[in-house]
Order: C-alpha cells, then structure tokens, then sequence
C-alpha cells in the first residue's frame, strides 16, 4: 500500500467531522505540558501521574522494577479498554533513554504519550489508531543515568552509562577516578594546555575556537606548530595510575546487554556479564518476553538524525530478507520526509558494529519491526541543512542562544599538568535540540511512530467463496488481506520460528466434516492448493500474513447442504478477526 | 547407599563443610551449595575449585557421584581443604531429579517449565507414552506400508537389533520408520512431539547460545537455575577452576583449538594457547580415573563453554564414566580359540562401531538390561510395531555399585588437580640507593605452582582482575619511574615477573608492597627497609 492511498483513506475520516475539520490544530489536553523544557526525575514522575490521573480511560503507571539505585522503572499503558483489552490488540513498544545522556528521548516519549491520550476523541485518525491498537512507553529505561545527568556536573557524552559501580580499570576498585568539575563551572570541560608542539592554535577572532594545524610542511619544509595541546576532560588522577577519568561512575552500555547477539565485554564493550544483567534492561526485558501482542517497536536516542534498523552486526546481515526489508524499508523511507535531514540506516553498515542491542533483539529475537531514532541533528542549526564549521556554531552559540549553551574558558592550576585552561561547550552543547526546537523535534518523531504503529498489521477478509463440488462436497476459499506494510508475522519470525504461528480455522455450523485444508498458491504460481490433512480445520499459518499480497486458504469439506459457519484466523501480533459464511 | 555416604560425611565435615543453597529452582527447590573448606570460616578467602552436577536431568549418576566425591574428599583428602575451598552444587535441577525419582517412563532432562514444543498453542498435549507398560519410553519401529511415515532406517545387518540410515554406495534401502513411543494423540501426523520438561539446562548459557532453538529458553539465563548458577560465578572471583559433571566430556576426547565463534574473537572450545595446560590436566584424568571412552555432544550454551569462553576459568567437563570395555568371553565359550577370532574379523562391524560396544557391554557384562529386545505390539494407529531399543540413561549413567569406587579415582584426581593450583611467592623487597634520597626498590612474584594464575584466554576475556602490585607510603611525586598500581595478566608456572620503582625515598617515608590476586585470593605485604638518611 502505498502513501497515498494512505492520505485518502485519512481524508475519509476527517471530513465528516466538521468540527475537527473548522478547529484549530492545537489540541486540547487536559493536562498542560510546556514541551520546551527537560524535565528531571521527580518531574517525570509527576507528569505522568497527572496524565495518568486525567486520562484513566486510557492510561495506566506500572512500576515494571527498580534501577540500580532504587528508582521506579515507569512503563505506562495506553488502551481503551472498550475496545479490548491490550493484550488483545497489536502494540507498539516506545522507549528512551537508555544512554543517560540521552535524555531528549524522554521527552519525545511523554509527548507521544500525551499527545495520543489528548487528541483521542478529538482527531478521528488518532481515535482510530488508538482504538484498535495499544501502546507501552517507558519514557526512560535509564532513570539513574538521566537524573544524574540533568543535576551533576557532565559533557555531552558522560553519563551513557547506569551507575552501577563498575571496575573500569581493572584495579580492583570501583568508580575511583571520575572526572571533577575543577573550576566549578557546573559542567565537565575540556582542559587545555600551552605547549610550544602542541597541535592546535587558538582563533584570532574568536579565542573559543581551537584550531587544528594540519601537519603540512611549509615553504621552508618545516612542520608548523600550534601551541596549545588538548588533555582530555576535566579531571584528576584519583587512583595515582597515572590516568585521569578512567574509572568512573558506571562505565557500561545497557544498549548492549540484550540477548540477540549478546556478546561478552572483551568482545563488545560494556555489555555487562550477561544478557539483562541490570535490573533497568531485566524489567523491560520481562515485560516485552510476556507481551507477544507487541508487533512494533520504537527507541528513542541522540543524536545524528539517524532512523536506523538492525542488524547491527554484518554476519546477521542474512536474518534481514525479502518482506521484512520491505517493511523497514517503506517506513524509513516515510520517515526521511517526515523528519528533516534524517538518514535511513543500517546499524552496522552506516553507524558501526553493535552486539546486543535493542532494536536487534526485538528485530532478531522476536520478530518485531524496529527501529532506533537518534534524536537531533545540528544540520538543524543552519536553514541550509549543511553541518555548521565553528564560527558558525559559535554565531548560532551568541545570536540564538546567548552563549548559553557555552563555558568560557578559565585558568586552573592542575595537580598534575600545571597551568592548564577549562571550559568549552556544556553538557547542553551538541546532542540536545535547544529547548525551543525541542517541541518540533518531539512531534515530528511522534509522527512518524504513529506512522510506524498504524503500519502494524491489520487483516481482514477479502472475500470468502463456497463452491459446490458434487458428491456432498464443497470447497470454502477465503481471502486475506493486510492492508498495512508490517506482515503478521515477519520473516524473521516464520524462519527461526518465533512465537507461536498464526492460525485460520475453519468451524462449520452445519452438519459438515473438514476433510481437506491448505494454503493456495497465487495464480501465476499454477493455483494450486497445499493440502494439510491432519487437523485441517486449524491450519498454522507460519509465515502470516504479508503486506504485500493476499493471502488464500481453501478446505474441502462434507455437507449434504451448503455448510454454513465461521472462519477465524488469529494472530499474536495481530487483532483476530472473524467471518461467517 | 546414598543415606550411608551422607551420614559419613555429615561425621566426617563438622567444621570443614556448611550447606546453604544459591537460589531456588523453577518449582521452589532450594539449589543446594555445600562449601568445603577447613576451617570453614576461611571458604571465601581461599582459592576456590566449583564443583558443579546435575544440570542435565538425564545424568543422574551426577549427584551420586557429587556426594560420594565429597565424601571421598572428607575421608582421604581433607588436607587440601586447608587450601582450597570447594563450591560443590551437585543437584542443579533439582525438579528434573524429583520427577525422574518417581519413575515416570519420560526422563525429564531440562527444568520443570513448560514448552509448547509444536507450537500448536496447546501445552504438553502429545507426550511420548509407554505403550507396552515397560516402564521406559523406548523407540518404536515399523514397515509403513501407507508410504505416510516415510521410511529412514533399515536394520543393521551386524546386529539386526540396531538401526541405521542407508548407505546408498551399497545399494541399501530404507524400509523401516522409526520414532518414539507413544501415539499421535494430538492428530498432527506426529509422534509424541510436544512432551512435558521445559528449558535444558546446559542451552542456556551465554557461549554459543542457540538462540531460538526451542528448548534454549527465550533467551540466555532464562531459568532461575542457571541465573543463579551463573550470578554465584561472578560474585565469586576466586573460583580458579571448574568441574562440570554432566554428558559433556572435554578430557576424554581432546577439544578443538582451531575454531573461533561467529566474532572470530572466542575459542568455540578451548585456545591453542592454553591446550597443554589443558593437556595436563586431561592427561592426569586419563591416567587417575581411567576413563577411556565419553561422548562428544555440543557445547552449545553449555555451562562449561561459558566458563571457559567467556569467563576464562579452565573447566573440565566430565561424563563422570564412559563405556566399559566388554569383559572377553571366558575361554570356555570359545573352544576354538583362533578360529573363532578369526571369525570375529569377519563379523560385519555395526555402523555405528561405538553402539556395537555398547551393545556387547550390555550383553556381556550387564545381562543384557543396557537394550529392550525388539517386541511386537499392536498399535492403535500404526498397526504392527516394534517396540524396543536403549534402556533410557544406560549408557549415560554408571551401575550404582561402580560408584564408589568410581568416586575414590575422581577424588584423587580433584586432589591432584588442587595440588597443580597456582601459587604466589615473592623475592625481595630489595633496595638499593642511587644517591642521597633516591632509590630503586625491586620485588619479584613467582608462580611456584604446576598451573599458570590465569588461562591465557582469561587474558583476553578480562573477567577478572589482574594480579595487582601496589607500592603504598610513598606520596604519588616521588616515585620517578614506575606505576604506584602494577598489573600482571598472568604468570606461567615458574614464571617470575620483576617490578622496579625509582623513588625520592625520604628518610621518614615507610613505604610497602602489597600484591593481591582475586582469584588466588591472597593478600601479601612486604615492608620496603628504608635506610635514607
């Protein structure tokens, strides 16, 4: 199916609604939520109890767990439970977050959340989805990560990991040597020290900027010098091991302890000792174990403006085929107009190589179609969508944000290196959208997982025939169609088996004997029907039902009359239909 | 005989050992521990050997010969106790031993959790089933002249009781189906697929994982056995070595030390690196248990392939005992000597030459109880079959009354291999002064032991903390040349590693050494003679 087929089947929804169609397109919500700022832990927690408290038709707050240093692991449910229980329905699975410097995930999630329990019953197309479909959000599978990241001293990058306690040294002692905030800045910068070989120059206009000099002989033949030499991080050497920050807070990867390609830490950093061996990954992990109704999947990070898919290794390239790729495929490419200058990407061919991730082990794992958006990208900065060079980030730094994102640099006499000077770019530098692009960001990639849930599948039936075969025999064809990219169940889970298949049965009212059931094959593969004759009126259905083509079934069956009765197909990732016939 | 063992060696451990459990099991049995270590306060601050059985409910000779082993330890070994501490958890599904001791026919060989092994939705609904009321599930084998169960085997024409697939080279045919006891009770068209036991253990570890193979669990760790079999691991770094009893034999049959898992990164069995320490060990338990034969099965998500790839700790995997070789037949039997070896020559040999061992073992040495003769029975669906075929666990588990002194030879060889066990010495410290206040202080660590402090591979897995020096009492400036924390990987047997500081040494600084292994789990401190003036 196609874009505009999508458009028009939209459009039939909203032009009845003559109020909708007149409104303005804000919403109304019953909870207020300024979406141009960040919000902490107890925040969070906040906000989503007041959602939670004005949508009771809609949401639910479980506690699936507690991180490592006690906090709740939220995961909210959006259902309406009028229209079936959630496990009855195909789900979309939307997190954030577990990088803990990542935290404009978070933020994207309680917008999606919000926005979906808001303008149901106020936009038909969201009321639609909503109710046929439902929705688990863990806004931050990292709360620690996050809270410590938001109230501590940080750079940009700090702070990916949890805060379990971690020998990153091999010293024996856990978390010694962690960067300081030396110059009580608030922030972690950069320290910098005069070296008359040093590789950089300062700017003459602008003393911020650092310049790389390019070892390029010159006409003399000489190798030109800078005269200033980047140490690293702000820091000192706790351990006396002669490194600074080597070991600090945490100092693992969450986004690597997943179990499909699960590698030890010696092979992929950070993966902790085994699969789900944090409690922040086992709680989440449980849950998606125990809900196969999830069928799509969403997580957000920062930063690149990437829309990227698995595998995340070159060997599982082969776990990736035919109408699986067709659905990744068709969403990113949904996505790269919908979410400016973003890149559709394979993980390990265009990013690097990663074993264990998330998106892999709900890809690879359990058949569901996924994908990690990495939030924010400074092609923002410019209209031009080209990379800001340094002055031009600087310009953007004093006209847009008034130098706020920006430490200026001080001097402070380091233990170790002397006169060195610290400052440079804060946590707030590169990876987040500045708090008033931040509403843009979080709703634009709150359109596209719509986009993305509204793809998960939904069947129906075409057309169900029966034909008289003589001799009391009659012959029932039925056809299904799925009338959305994400088949019911992916090649992924059809080939390694993953959950239970789907099953079409057939249940006749009258006085009748299934003798006969099978798939047929398309007519320009000869038509012909592959018969099952043990337990033919419940045939498994392996490879579902595809987005692409109908799917047919016929069985032979006994009847002095014309047989009557009901044909079912049920699916996990699917909602079960039925019809008589 | 079990009862008369733990009484032994309740007498005998009064303050040697304690008996805790690491967790429960998926049904609520407690996952017994027992610490052995004299006294026994000092269990965790000696190096350790883990002792592990019972995981594959199949091997139930397993826990037999955990106790009995211990028992052995308590009686003929006990010194090494002062030493070594032994972790022993030998009943590691407790829930596969408590329904294969009520003598159901099915021997459940994974934990008590469910699998819908067809995928049909329903659950345990097509177990294998004892048809002829032998109390075993054997095999069945027919003629299907429906063509409906396509035919796979025919019978070995060295031993008509044995099945083989065709050689086609010779012109042979596939007549017979062959499948497990039991009916098609869900109407599916097969045999006692879908049968009650859940997850198997020993797929369920990290190394090699079959992921998506369905008795491999959902994922790794899934089964609260081997969750807490493994978190007991690594909260315990001075685990130096491992047994693991069960089907799995990497002693016997020598492991590959070519192949690289899918990363290129991890041995698949073990690293050329470490093959002659392996070779050393393996070599001791050919000799001391005497074990000639084991079976060679996969080590996929096996627990001694994880304790081995991923963790470094050098694991040996033993089957406990292989087959016997067949008692010759008495003299008497065969009046014509040569003629009848003659004869033995001539005989066809079966296709699978091992199974024929088996086989004769069985008939010679065990009355025959290692095979059910081939009967006719009258199948409900099937019509004319024969039922018949291995006794489930005979060639896994040795006779009840070996035991013993089966036990005596394991125990022997886990003292010799204690005996192997690294150990740390340290020359020096000595001074020697430059000039006025400055000086360079030299300390050696040598390995005296028969094994080195780490597998080579532990090197690269980097699961446990190096053998760590540290020169203390001196302010961070005034050491001039060295570092004040020295990591050494790994140290050979008889390696020696030298480790030299230059220091401004002031006459009031009073500097020490200390060295600390995790794993050996020793902490020794030396006090460097400062004469600075």
């Amino acid at each position: 199916m196609k874009l505009s087929t999508f458009i028009l089947l939209a459009s039939l929804f909203v032009l009845p609604s003559v109020t909708t169609a007149n409104a303005q397109q804000q919403i109304d919500s019953r909870v207020p939520i300024a979406w141009n700022r960040f919000y902490n832990f107890e925040e969070l927690t906040n906000i989503l109890k007041e959602l939670v408290a004005a949508y009771p038709e809609l949401l639910s707050l479980e506690e699936i767990g507690k991180s490592e240093q006690g906090r709740p692991m939220w995961l909210v449910t959006l259902n309406n439970n009028a229209t079936g229980p959630d496990t009855s329905k195909p789900a979309m699975w939307v997190d954030g977050n577990v990088h803990g410097n990542e935290i404009q995930a978070t933020e994207t999630v309680l917008y999606t959340i919000w926005y979906l329990a808001s303008a149901y019953g106020q936009v038909p197309r969201i009321t639609e989805l909503v109710d046929r479909t439902a929705w688990y959000f863990v806004p931050t599978a990292n709360p620690d990560g996050r809270d410590d990241w938001l109230k501590q001293a940080h750079t940009p990058h700090s702070n990916r990991t949890g805060l379990r306690p971690t020998d990153n040294d091999r010293d024996g002692l856990l978390d010694e040597d962690p960067p300081e905030d030396l110059n009580g800045d608030g922030s972690i910068g950069r320290m910098w020290k005069r070296d008359p070989m040093g590789s950089y120059v300062r700017d003459e206009k602008d003393p911020r900027i650092f310049r790389f000099v390019e070892p390029v002989p010159g006409p003399d033949g000489r190798l030109p010098r800078g005269e200033w030499t980047l140490l690293g991080s702000e820091g000192i050497d706790n351990d006396g091991d002669g490194r600074i920050n080597e070991d600090g807070y945490g100092g693992y990867d969450m986004n690597r302890n997943w179990p499909s390609d699960w590698q030890p830490s010696f092979v992929q950093r950070g993966a902790g000792t085994h699969p789900f061996s944090y409690p922040e990954t086992r709680a989440i992990g449980e849950f998606i174990d125990a809900h196969p109704n999830i069928a799509a999947g969403q997580s957000y990070h920062n930063a690149g403006g990437m829309i990227l898919r698995g595998p995340g290794a070159s060997y599982r390239d082969r776990d990736y085929t035919g109408s699986d790729v067709w659905a990744y495929e068709s969403i990113q490419d949904a996505g790269v107009e919908m979410l400016p200058f973003y890149d559709k990407m394979v993980i390990h061919k265009d990013l690097y190589t990663v074993h264990g991730g998330f998106v892999n082990w709900l890809a690879e794992g359990l058949g569901i179609v996924s994908f990690t958006n990495e939030l924010w990208s400074d092609k923002r900065i410019l209209q031009t969508g080209e990379r800001p060079d340094q002055e031009a980030r600087m310009r953007f730094e004093d006209r847009i944000l008034f130098g706020q994102t920006f430490n200026d640099f001080t001097e402070f006499d380091h233990p170790k290196y002397g006169p060195v000077l610290i400052g440079g770019g804060s946590k707030w530098w590169s990876r987040n959208p500045p708090p008033f692009m931040l509403e843009e960001e979080a709703h634009r990639n709150f359109a596209f997982t719509v986009f993305h849930a509204e793809q998960m599948p939904q069947l129906r039936f075409e057309s169900v025939e029966v034909t008289p075969l003589g001799d009391d025999l009659w012959q029932i064809d039925a056809t299904l169609i799925n009338d959305r990219f994400i088949p019911s169940r992916t090649d992924r889970a059809a080939r390694k088996r993953i959950g239970l298949p789907d099953f079409i049965s057939v249940e006749p009212a009258t006085d009748s004997e299934v003798v006969l059931g099978g798939t047929v094959n398309s007519a320009r593969q000869g038509g012909q029907m592959n018969a099952v004759k043990q337990r033919p009126q419940r045939l498994a259905v392996e490879s579902g039902i595809k987005g692409q083509t109908p799917s047919k079934f016929r069985w032979i069956i006994t009847g002095s009359e014309r047989p009557t009765g009901t044909i079912r197909y049920q699916s996990q990732k699917a909602k079960d239909i039925q019809t008589d016939f | 005989m079990k009862i008369i063992f733990c009484l032994i060696a309740a007498v005998l451990s009064q303050d040697v050992s304690k008996t805790t459990s690491i967790g429960r099991s998926n049904e609520g049995r407690p996952l017994e521990l027992i610490v052995l270590a004299d006294p026994i306060e000092t269990a965790d601050e000696q190096p350790a050997l883990l002792i592990v059985a019972g995981l594959d409910g199949r091997h139930e000779m397993g826990p037999l010969l955990a106790d009995q082993i211990m028992a052995q330890i308590l009686e003929n070994h006990r010194a090494l106790l002062s030493e070594y501490t032994i972790y022993l958890l030998p009943r590691m599904n407790p829930d596969a031993a408590a329904s294969n001791a009520q003598g159901a026919p099915l021997i459940q060989r994974g934990t008590s959790g469910n699998i819908d092994d067809d995928r049909d939705g329903m659950i345990n609904e097509d177990a294998p089933r004892d048809l002829n009321g032998d109390g075993m599930i054997t095999m069945m084998r027919w003629r299907d002249a429906t063509l409906e169960t396509p035919a796979t085997h025919l019978k070995d024409p060295a031993d008509d009781r044995l099945m083989k697939t065709p050689d086609r080279t010779k012109g042979e045919r596939a007549v017979y189906s062959l499948a497990i006891e039991g009916i098609d009770a869900d109407g599916d068209g097969r045999i006692g697929e879908d049968g009650p036991g859940g997850v198997v253990l020993d797929h369920n570890f990290m190394h090699l994982w079959p992921e998506h193979q369905p008795n491999a669990g959902p994922y790794q760790l899934s089964e609260s056995e081997s969750r807490a079999l493994a978190e007991f691991v690594i909260a315990h770094p001075n685990i130096g070595a491992a047994i693991v009893y069960g089907p799995h034999d990497n002693l016997v049959h020598e492991p590959n030390t070519k192949d690289k898992d899918i990363t290129g990164r991890i041995p698949k069995q073990l690293s050329n690196d470490d093959k002659d320490t392996h070779r050393l060990v393996a070599d001791a338990y050919k000799d001391i248990v005497a074990q000639e034969h084991a079976t060679r099965i996969s080590n996929e998500g096996s627990l001694h392939g994880w304790l081995y790839a991923h963790r470094g700790i050098p694991t040996y995997a033993s089957t406990g005992w292989g087959r016997p070789k067949p008692s010759e037949l008495p003299a008497a039997d065969t009046p014509e000597d040569e003629e009848a070896e003659t004869d033995d020559e001539d005989a066809l040999e079966p296709a699978d030459p091992e199974e024929g061992q088996w086989l004769i073992y069985s008939d010679r040495d065990r009355n025959g109880s290692g095979f059910v003769a081939w009967e006719q029975f009258d199948h409900p669906s099937l019509g004319t079959v024969e039922i018949g075929g291995w006794t489930p666990g005979f060639k896994m588990n040795a006779p009840t009354e070996e035991l013993p002194a089966l036990a005596a030879r394991h125990a022997e060889w886990i003292a010799h291999l204690t005996s192997m066990q690294p150990q740390l010495e340290l020359i020096g410290p000595t001074v020697q002064a430059i000039s006025n206040q400055v000086a360079q202080i030299r300390i050696s660590i040598v390995n005296t032991g028969s094994l080195p402090t780490r597998s080579a591979h532990a090197t690269r897995t980097r699961a446990t903390t190096p053998t760590l020096v540290k020169l203390n009492g001196i302010p961070l400036d005034h050491i001039l040349q060295g570092q004040q924390t020295v990591q050494i990987d790994r140290l050979k047997p008889g390696e020696e590693e030298t480790i030299t500081w230059t220091l401004r040494l002031t006459p009031d600084a009073q500097p020490t050494i200390t060295v600390e292994d995790s794993v050996l789990n020793v902490t020794m401190e030396r006090i460097v003679e400062n004469n600075a003036q």
